[in-house]
């Protein structure tokens, strides 16, 4: 084999298939296949990524004081009464709640932390490169934002400082301390970390309350026997284990699974009826092409490679392009539309910043759906005209 | 020299070409005539390799190519005969010179885009070398098919019904063309309806009746 004629019959090819009409319409009904199901793909990829991250992060139980079906802030001394249950490993109160900022008509999570509390101390030094904790002890003032949080109060010209209104109407001005980093982002974006004290001030919480509870266990076995023990000593608690949590984020990707089943359908079926119509025989044009190859001297498998390269040209094109497409659309313009198919779980957020994640084997899943498939539709009828009379195929 | 002999094909069980003898020198002007439906056709796209007869054998000196695999089939045409087609078989949507591209691609000598220019130039062609061929006139088409079974250099040119689409005018300027490749010592079989053919000087006029043929002399 040549390497010039070999390039030369590749040429060719791209100029006839540049030359038919039908090239066109094929290469968009593909490149839209692959677009769609590759944004899908990556959504979910993203989104399960981020539940891998967050996965660790969940507590065992997070215990909630309802009454009349509605959330109430919980008195400290709940922590007394549950402290002597075995197996517990660590309490942690928790001071949080959302501020709705009316100003852009959307709602923050703020978050009461104490720099004191290891935990605490353990995860802003994690998530916070280079930050001096002990600055945070000595005033209330500060605060700490999530980026979609930066990015909203950037646009309204708060950079150093935010007023914040409190529940009787005064505002409180705080000085912003830092930034938390990208990773992890659905549950930081919309986050301000700020001092307990001024999360009970935002809140309209008395001194000795907290929100919730947080409780990890030593044997995760257990996690079951001791909520239950738990709702049994205080009896107007109700306890969220991990296990639920993942649950409901569970419903969410059936849901998903259901779409992307339908998505791949329609996939498949497009295929069909091109391969159909491909192996029904090939257009006039096509017909005329193989034959005059053929008639100045070309062998049937010279025409086969010319038609190889012609289909794998265009349908390779669809697939790449497709998926680049997807890239942009789901990681720099962040999948409008479609996110809210999806989003669901988490309606309250701001604004979500996916990661980024591929998931290789729907790709590769699509990739097969496609590629070979095309490519055979258009080498099989071919070969069956390649080998004809040469006379015949003009008739 | 190519020598045809006990040529027959039948399709299902018509009988288009009957047991045809023939011998064919070096820069012989061959004419072929008869009736439509006579067998013409068939008969140029079997002494050109386009298709195999069902019995009998087209030599060209040692080679019987109608034995020959298809892929050599394919080499010899491609280097040793030009095929004009009665309806040119252009690819419309490509220009006058990717039209002549697809010998070329797979030709085993060099052909540069210099030699494609010229030949274009001598069928005064080459300015309309990036003009779509499904924009040019009947006799535009048939030099741009004439110069691609040219192209290649071939030492037989077959056409067939090449002055069919023409007029007058042009029909004599094809005409003229034969006779100038005929002239440089090319081989040449055409088939026709077209009575000014026998009037070429030296050419051999071979009539064609239901699959058979008669030599006039
Ligand atoms: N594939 C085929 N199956 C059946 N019959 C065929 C086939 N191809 C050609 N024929 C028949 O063979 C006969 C000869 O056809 P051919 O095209 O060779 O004639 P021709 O002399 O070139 O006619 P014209 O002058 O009209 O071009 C015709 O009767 C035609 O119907
Ligand atoms: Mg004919």
């Amino acid at each position: 084999m040549k390497i010039g004629k070999e390039f030369n019959i590749f040429l060719f090819s791209i100029k006839l298939l540049l030359k038919r009409k039908s090239s066109y319409y094929i290469f968009l009904i593909l490149m839209v296949l692959v677009f769609f199901i590759a944004s899908a793909s990556f959504i979910t990829a993203s989104i399960k990524k981020e539940l891998i991250l967050t996965h660790e992060e969940l507590p065992d139980i997070v215990i909630q004081r309802v009454i009349g079906g509605r959330q109430q802030y919980i008195p400290m001394d709940y922590i007394d009464k549950i402290v002597s249950i075995p197996g517990i490993k660590s309490i942690l109160p928790r001071v949080w709640g959302y501020y709705y900022f009316d100003y852009s008509g959307v709602n923050f999570s703020i978050v009461g932390i104490d720099p004191l509390e290891p935990f605490y101390k353990k995860s802003l030094e994690e998530n916070i490169k280079h930050i001096k904790t002990d600055d945070l002890i000595k005033r209330d003032d500060w605060m700490i934002l999530g980026n979609g949080v930066r990015r909203l109060f950037s646009e309204i010209g708060y950079v150093d400082y935010a007023y914040f209104k409190k529940p009787n109407g005064e505002y409180i001005k705080l000085r912003r301390f830092d930034y938390l980093t990208q990773e992890s982002a659905i549950f930081t974006n919309d986050i301000i970390l700020i001092s307990q004290n001024t999360a009970r001030k935002l809140l309209g919480m008395d001194d000795d309350y907290v929100s919730d509870i947080v409780v990890n266990v030593y044997n995760k076995n257990e996690v079951v026997t001791i909520a239950a023990k738990i709702r049994d000593i205080l009896k107007d608690a109700r306890t969220v284990t991990k296990k639920d949590v993942l649950n409901s984020y569970q419903n969410v990707f059936n849901y998903k699974l259901g779409f992307f089943i339908t998505l791949f359908g329609v996939l498949i079926f497009t295929m069909m009826v091109i391969v159909i119509d491909k192996l029904g025989g090939l257009s006039e044009t096509e017909k005329l092409e193989i034959g005059v190859l053929k008639a100045t001297g070309w062998t049937t498998s010279d025409v086969l490679r010319l038609k190889f390269y012609e289909s794998s040209f265009l349908v390779l094109q669809a697939f790449i392009i497709g998926v680049l497409l997807a890239v942009i659309y789901v990681y720099i313009l962040k999948a409008p539309i479609m996110m809210n198919i999806f989003s669901g779980y988490a309606s309250l957020k701001t604004e979500y910043q996916l990661i980024f994640a591929v998931d290789f084997k729907t790709l590769f899943l699509i990739f097969i759906a496609i590629v070979p498939f095309y490519i055979a539709a258009i080498i099989i009828p071919t070969y069956r005209i390649a080998t004809l009379d040469t006379y015949e195929v003009f008739k | 020299m190519i020598e045809i002999r006990h040529l027959t094909k039948i399709y299902d069980d018509k009988i288009v070409l009957q047991n045809i003898n023939l011998d064919i020198n070096n820069g012989d002007f061959v004419v072929i005539m008869g009736p439509s439906g006579s067998g013409k056709s068939t008969f140029l796209s079997i002494i050109s390799g386009l298709s195999r007869p069902t019995e009998g054998s087209v030599c060209y000196d040692d080679i019987n190519i109608s034995k020959l695999p298809e892929s050599d089939v394919g080499k010899f045409r491609n280097s040793k005969i030009g095929f004009v087609f009665q309806k040119f078989n252009l690819m419309e949507n490509l220009t006058v010179y990717e039209n002549i591209l697809p010998p070329v691609i797979i030709a085993e000598k060099k052909i540069t885009k210099k030699d494609i220019f010229e030949l274009l130039k001598r069928f005064e062609i080459d300015n309309l070398s990036d003009v779509k061929v499904k924009r040019l006139s009947g006799g535009e088409q048939q030099r741009v098919a004439l110069a691609r079974a040219l192209v290649n250099d071939p030492e037989l040119l077959i056409a067939d019904e090449p002055t069919a689409n023409l007029d007058y005018r042009l029909k004599n300027e094809v005409i003229d063309t034969f006779k100038k490749i005929h002239y440089q010592g090319k081989t040449i079989i055409v088939a026709t309806h077209d009575r000014v053919f026998t009037e070429i000087e030296g050419a051999r006029i071979i009539n064609m009746i239901n699959g058979k043929i008669a030599e006039m002399v």
